[in-house]
């Protein structure tokens, strides 16, 4: 069985691939230009001409499209195609606003279904894999999405959708699920209930996880790995681009190939919209190359990620994107570093020193910003010895420093001084005299 | 051994006097109250005649307060004493450069 589900796209020559997303990009200007009205009066406000895109740079010059522009569009304002092509629909749960729909025509379908089944591949699955869906079927696109997928690289599909956990270990067990999907907060609990039930993982025939839809930080994820004993592939995906599989983690488990036959990524900076160097973090930003019904130009997504340089050991070209680190919600621009709270939380988390309670103070000083993490330590932390503070001190700024770029000053605090709450809202206090521009 | 109270407090108005003020409503008789500062937090160490009662009142008030087991050492009120009992070839050494506290029981009259 090929390592690739599709080897002569996953691997070609970038040259190569790129030649082929300028001419998608022009197929694609052209399309949402002629069928779809917001996008005629955009690219005419602009100034773009959707016909004559030179380079893969021309993609610049063209607008954004926003989540509010699919909400204003609801619910099939921004069909490219007749209804009657139009085979399936999914949407957002319209928990923040109103709902986003989005269309599937059958090609549609078969290009979703080949982009996950290349995440299959890398997990080393394929005919002989049984592949448990755990993720809600409906309008959610990962339910489906993980489905057609699995089915594309001819598995075996068994279509559990979430809920009755002990049920879905019985099953895992009884058919030999080889490859689990799931949201990391399921898996978690599946790999918790097993030792519940007081089995062990020599009982599964187990092999890989796909795992996505929500956030998960590194500590997370190491523990998915040790508690499964298993491969991890981050599947990323937004509804509004196609659902989960719009890029995948390979067994190198450093970053998620992005489907670049099929989207072209940009990575900007949330303030500017200026792009960013390789290897910075931004706003990942995703044109749909081929996409038929609900093709989107620019979409801004307002995920964090990066694109990770260099070439792969897997042997895939396709560009790597890093796990999603946060959104530009919940951003910070810092002396013009960007800083996440959840990069913050994941040092904090690996300190067994200090509480998992964390917050961080942002003040101007002369110029410049300033931040400080104010921490508790840990009620079992020798605190009577100055000497193991000023040492802990000094490792958790030496953290912060490697994984944020900038100086972070700690604060340890007295216990409970620092409020416990649900939110990251709290977690943040900014009093700085210019505040960021977001 | 005789059992210190240590409490870590930041450095800030008023915690000292809270943390003396918590002491004082429970009745607890201090004999030495010593800091270690730096620049955002203080460890306060404390003799006093209850240390294990104390550290529950203050963790209870939202302290963090423990109990420390420290090396007490008698010397002669007298030039020249600490020299001798720090030194290196002394067997005390090893606990030297934790040395604490210093309390006079009682002082030398002062002569003019």
């Amino acid at each position: 069985m090929s390592k690739y589900y599709q080897e002569e796209i996953e691997c070609m020559e970038h040259s190569k691939l790129e030649e082929l997303q300028l001419e998608r990009l022009r197929d694609v200007a052209v399309r949402c230009y002629e069928n779809i009205p917001l996008y005629k009066q955009r690219f005419d406000e602009a100034g773009v001409d959707p016909y004559h895109i030179e380079s893969l740079e021309d993609i610049k010059k063209f607008p954004f499209t926003v989540k509010q522009d699919m909400r204003d569009a609801y619910p099939f304002g921004l069909f490219a195609v007749p209804r009657s092509e139009c085979v399936r629909v999914h949407a957002s749960s319209g928990t923040t606003g109103q709902a986003t729909v989005v269309g599937y025509t059958k090609d549609d379908l078969q290009v979703w279904g080949d982009c996950f089944a290349r995440g299959i591949y890398m997990l080393g699955g394929g005919e002989d894999s049984v592949v448990q869906v755990s993720y809600g079927y409906g309008l959610f696109t990962g339910g489906l999405g993980a489905h057609f997928g699995a089915e594309a690289a001819g598995a075996m599909v068994v279509p559990m959708s979430t809920g009755n956990t002990k049920r879905q270990i019985q099953i895992m067990k009884d058919f030999g699920v080889t490859i689990l999907c799931a949201t990391p907060s399921y898996a978690l609990l599946i790999a918790d209930t097993i030792a519940e039930m007081g089995m062990s993982m020599d009982e599964f025939k187990l092999t890989g996880v796909i795992l996505g839809a929500e956030p998960c930080s590194e500590s997370t994820r190491d523990e998915i790995r040790r508690k499964l004993g298993v491969q991890y592939c981050d599947v990323y995906g937004l509804s509004e681009i196609m659902g989960p599989g719009v890029a995948m983690e390979c067994s190198e488990a450093n970053g998620l190939h992005l489907c670049e036959d099929q989207f072209l990524a940009e990575i900007v900076k949330p303030d500017t919209f200026e792009p960013v160097p390789d290897g910075e973090f931004g706003e990942l930003v995703i044109t749909t190359l081929t996409r038929q019904c609900t093709p989107l130009i620019r979409y801004r997504t307002r995920d964090l990620t990066r694109f990770i340089p260099g070439e792969c050991a897997c042997g895939r070209t396709h560009k790597k994107i890093d796990r999603i680190v946060g959104r530009t919600d919940d951003m910070l621009i810092i002396r013009g570093v960007n800083v996440f709270p959840s990069q913050i939380e994941q040092v904090v988390n690996s300190f067994d020193e200090i509480t998992p309670h964390y917050q961080i103070v942002l003040t101007t000083k002369g110029t410049l910003d300033q931040i400080e993490l104010r921490v508790e330590t840990a009620p079992d932390f020798p605190f009577d010895e100055i000497r193991a503070l000023e040492d802990l001190k000094k490792r958790l700024a030496a953290a912060l420093k490697s994984n944020l770029q900038i100086a972070v000053k700690i604060k340890f605090c007295e216990p409970k001084t620092i409020e416990r709450s649900e939110g990251k809202s709290k977690r943040v206090i900014d009093l700085r005299e210019v505040k960021q521009q977001n | 051994m005789i059992e210190q109270l240590t409490v870590f407090i930041q450095n800030e108005k008023g915690r000292l006097s809270g943390l003396c003020r918590t002491l004082a409503d429970a009745n607890i008789n201090m004999h030495d109250l010593f800091i270690a500062d730096t620049s955002d937090f203080g460890v306060v160490r404390v003799f006093c005649d209850t240390p294990q009662a104390a550290a529950k009142v203050l963790d209870e008030a939202g302290f963090r307060a423990s109990v420390t087991k420290v090396l007490a050492v008698r010397v002669p009120n007298e030039p020249a004493v600490w020299p001798t009992c720090s030194r290196p070839s002394n067997r005390w050494a090893p606990i030297s450069n934790t040395a604490i506290a210093f309390r006079v029981e009682r002082p030398r009259p002062l002569t003019f």
